[in-house]
């Protein structure tokens, strides 16, 4: 599936803050599961890391406490909806 | 410790009523109450010698905790909690149940008055407590059975050593409210965060403090003074976040080796003092040290200790066998430790230990491997030491060598990058030199990278 302009940024962002030199962001796909042992297996210290890097770009911040916080953890697009929504919401 | 040896029971716990246990939700729970749901929890429990306590909440999978104790059941804490892994887990005990969340929550108490302290059983001190299951080579996880003892003789040990710690920070004696980046089902978890209140005036904040926006927030919401417990992965995400609203007394650091500089930002950053500890699931925390004061370790004097060339024997009151380390260490004239190295090709990376042989067979094991490398680079990124891998496999993308291998290990063990190559650099002896490895790994744009 295409990526918006959105994910595609969001999609540099994960694989420049986890130096997943090995992943060509245009590649990922937006619907597909991050963390566990698909798609790009990613774990909970990569949550950390791209928690810190969003921070850092777009003043979003996550807390574990949110019911949201997983489901926006679960795939590119999520995660990209989530933080647009937060920096929309400021606007 | 001699005194322990002697004794055959521990109270489970000892400290007073209405004490605080813990914080949940911004309120205070009693010592009583938690005393209270853990007797609850244990008339509840699966009639099984064995539960997989996969609590998430912290302050339930204290009581599940708690509650196995006092029926005479051990606590299984996997290291991954994956349906894969469970499953596993429950082959391999197959009279086990799992214990989660819905099990250990009781019924809050109907009236809102305090509730009283109920009698609660000593332990015996042989009984086992609990088995920590840490990633192994071969694909089934490795056990390291704890007894009562070995964990309340911990709980002392650990206080007097944070009892100090607070002392040289400053702080007034009196309650501290600890928050921890790290789970209770890790040994240093459990050690630090999951055991010191049922001793020491320790009360536990339950909220999930996980993103640096939780520590911080959690921090600076405690009235008593704090204690953070957590990583150099955790403190280095801590230095981008706001500061805490109040300074943190004393901050636990383990699982990696800790930057010196790192510390000391962090110190400036939360105010506080680091106590950097050094362990191994086999036993425990054995050392501590100050990081921003100097790097010599000093050993808990509860072990007895045997220094070699191919690394450290560990021999203590409550453990059944000896355990040897591969870590070296040197003897300094003070009674302090210089750490050397790794006598071995083992890596420790989270906090977990792994054999890069292990990681390398089951790396050329992986259907479409044809040959291949996973090994800890020169250079280590700021944030993590991950591995890195080349591999020649040149039908396979590196994202399925990864889920491949994400299978088999510890996430934190599975390597990034991955590189697909032509060839593994080998010199005349068959051998691939790091600095070879390191270099071919920098050497970006060859057409078979992605």
């Amino acid at each position: 599936m295409k990526q918006t302009p959105e994910q595609s940024r969001m999609a540099v962002l994960i694989v420049e803050a986890l130096n997943l030199e090995d992943v060509d962001p245009g590649a990922i796909d937006p619907n597909e599961l991050m963390f566990g042992d698909e798609g790009l297996a990613l774990d909970s210290i990569d949550a950390l890391e791209i928690a810190v890097a969003i921070a850092e770009e777009f003043a979003v911040h996550f807390s574990a406490k949110e019911e949201t916080t997983r489901e926006a953890f679960a795939t590119l697009g999520n995660l990209t909806d989530f933080v647009m929504k937060e920096v929309n919401g400021r606007m | 410790m001699a005194e322990c040896e002697a004794l055959s029971t521990a109270p489970l716990v000892d400290r007073s009523g209405e004490a605080p246990w813990a914080h949940a939700a911004d309120r205070p729970i009693a010592v009583s109450r938690f005393a209270r749901d853990a007797l609850l929890c244990a008339r509840n429990l699966p009639d099984r010698p064995w539960l997989i306590n996969v609590c998430s909440d912290r302050y339930l999978f204290g009581v599940a905790f708690f509650a196995a104790l006092l029926g005479g059941r051990v606590n299984l804490l996997p290291s991954q909690r994956s349906s894969e892994a469970l499953n596993a887990l429950r082959r391999r005990y197959p009279d086990s149940a799992i214990v989660a969340d819905d099990t250990a929550a009781v019924p809050a108490p109907s009236s809102n008055s305090a509730d009283p302290m109920p009698a609660l059983p000593e332990i015996d001190t042989a009984q086992l407590a609990a088995i920590v299951f840490t990633s192994g080579s071969t694909g089934a996880p490795n056990p390291h059975p704890k007894t009562w003892g070995l964990l309340s003789d911990f709980r002392a040990i650990h206080w007097r050593r944070l009892t100090r710690a607070l002392e040289e920070a400053g702080t007034p004696a009196g309650e501290v409210a600890m928050v921890s980046t790290v789970p209770p089902w890790h040994l240093y978890g459990l050690e630090w965060t999951l055991l010191l209140p049922s001793v020491a005036p320790v009360s536990m904040h339950c909220e999930r403090a996980f993103f640096p926006k939780d520590v911080v927030d959690t921090l600076g919401s405690s009235s008593a003074p704090t204690v953070l417990v957590t990583t150099p992965t955790h403190l280095r995400a801590l230095l981008k976040a706001p500061s805490p609203a109040r300074p943190v007394s004393v901050t636990i650091c383990a699982t990696a080796p800790l930057d010196p500089n790192l510390a000391a930002q962090a110190e400036r950053r939360l105010g506080t003092r680091i106590l950097e500890l050094y362990g191994c699931s086999e036993v425990g925390t054995l050392a501590s040290r100050r990081p921003t004061e100097g790097t010599e370790w000093s050993f808990f004097d509860y072990f007895q200790l045997a220094f070699s060339e191919g690394g450290l024997t560990v021999r203590a009151p409550r453990l059944e066998a000896s355990v040897d380390l591969d870590d070296r260490f040197e003897r300094l004239a003070d009674g302090r430790f210089r750490f050397l190295g790794r006598s071995t090709d083992i890596v420790k990376i989270g906090g977990k230990r792994e054999s890069l042989t292990n990681l390398n067979a089951v790396l050329l094991e992986i259907p479409g491997v044809q040959d291949g490398v996973i090994f800890q680079p020169r250079r280590v990124r700021e944030t993590s030491r991950r591995l890195a891998a080349l591999v020649v496999a040149p039908d396979l993308a590196p994202l399925d060598i990864r889920r491949a291998m994400a299978n088999r290990f510890d996430p934190a063990f599975v390597p990034r990058p991955i590189r697909i190559v032509e060839a593994v650099p080998r010199n005349r002896t068959g051998k691939m030199p790091l600095g070879k490895l390191t270099s071919m790994l920098d050497a970006r744009a060859a057409p078979l990278d992605d």
